[in-house]
């Protein structure tokens, strides 16, 4: 077994003394480095996260949720008012007729052959 | 094989709301009604195998919905051409939108980020429950739940209805300006 290397580990010390480092890796020196764009986009995305005046959400009160009930129902009316246009009532009537059309020819013996 | 007349009315009948619906998606008249038109002949070419218990107004809303999703990828980077046929519509009275303006609710609902634009208009106004618009948007629910409550509350803030937590409507704050005076 004495010539057996074994993998060396850190010991207790060594890793207390790596944990001491890694602190200020992640804070001043690695700061250091970041490029300027990187860390004003995270100063920016912080206050739309948490903090910063931001407004609570889900919080509308049933009057305002009845206007823009309102609101929407009679956006959507003033097109639903107008009804089926014709070209949709043509092309439904359409379909039926293009589908009724060979049975007719075929005698009615047969659904083969129809396409859409 | 013909279309079955229950197949044909419920076609019939969704069409004025898959038709708003795809005006306020794409925001203009012509291409909304193109797209209406392709749903329904996709829906047509399947007819045989619509099953009368299903939810045809759902499958159209979703073949509509998904075919405007893929033109609306072709067409991201072109200019917006969206028609003005229903801003000045005599049809629309000020007192259906109360103290909103139909110009002004069109172009804040154009604001809305495309997701949360659609769940709104799918549960808030063509009548689809959270479940069915989950469906049609091939979502879960919660999702849904979260892009109709981030619409309303965008909504509200582009068109500055909230009047706070606690503000009264403008009947009770007539009612209440009233009561000051005696």
């Amino acid at each position: 077994m004495e010539g057996h290397v074994f993998p060396r580990h850190a010991t207790g010390s060594q890793m207390k003394a790596n944990k001491q480092i890694d602190p200020a890796a992640a804070g001043s020196e690695q700061g250091d480095k970041r490029e300027p764009e990187e860390a004003t986009a995270r100063e920016v995305r912080q206050p739309a996260i948490g903090g910063g005046p931001r407004k609570a959400r889900g919080r509308l009160n049933r009057t305002t949720l009845s206007r823009l009930g309102k609101a929407l129902d009679a956006y959507f009316e003033v097109v639903r008012k107008e009804g089926v246009p014709e070209r949709f009532k043509r092309l439904l009537d359409g379909y039926d007729m293009q589908q009724a059309l060979p049975v007719q020819r075929n005698g009615g013996a047969t659904d083969k052959g129809h396409s859409l | 094989m013909t279309l079955a007349p229950t197949t044909k009315e419920a076609m019939l009948g969704a069409i004025p709301g898959l038709r708003a619906f795809a005006i306020s998606l794409s925001g203009n008249v012509e291409r909304a009604d193109d797209l209406v038109q392709e749903t329904l002949m996709r829906a047509l070419a399947h007819a045989d195998s619509f099953e009368p218990d299903s939810n045809m107004t759902a499958q159209l809303f979703t073949i509509l919905r998904n075919l405007y999703r893929s033109e609306y990828r072709k067409r991201r980077r072109e200019v917006d051409d969206t028609d003005n046929r229903y801003a000045n519509s005599p049809q629309l009275q000020p007192e259906q939108l109360g103290r909103i303006d139909f110009g002004e609710f069109r172009a804040s609902l154009a604001k809305l980020p495309h997701d949360q634009r659609e769940a709104l208009l799918l549960v808030g106004a063509s009548g689809f429950s959270y479940e069915e618009a989950a469906a049609i948007c091939e979502c879960a629910v919660g999702t849904i739940k979260s892009r109709v409550n981030r619409a309303r509350t965008r909504l509200t803030d582009l068109l500055s209805l909230d009047d706070g937590d606690f503000g009264a409507d403008q009947p009770a704050q007539a009612v209440l300006s009233a009561s000051h005076h005696h």
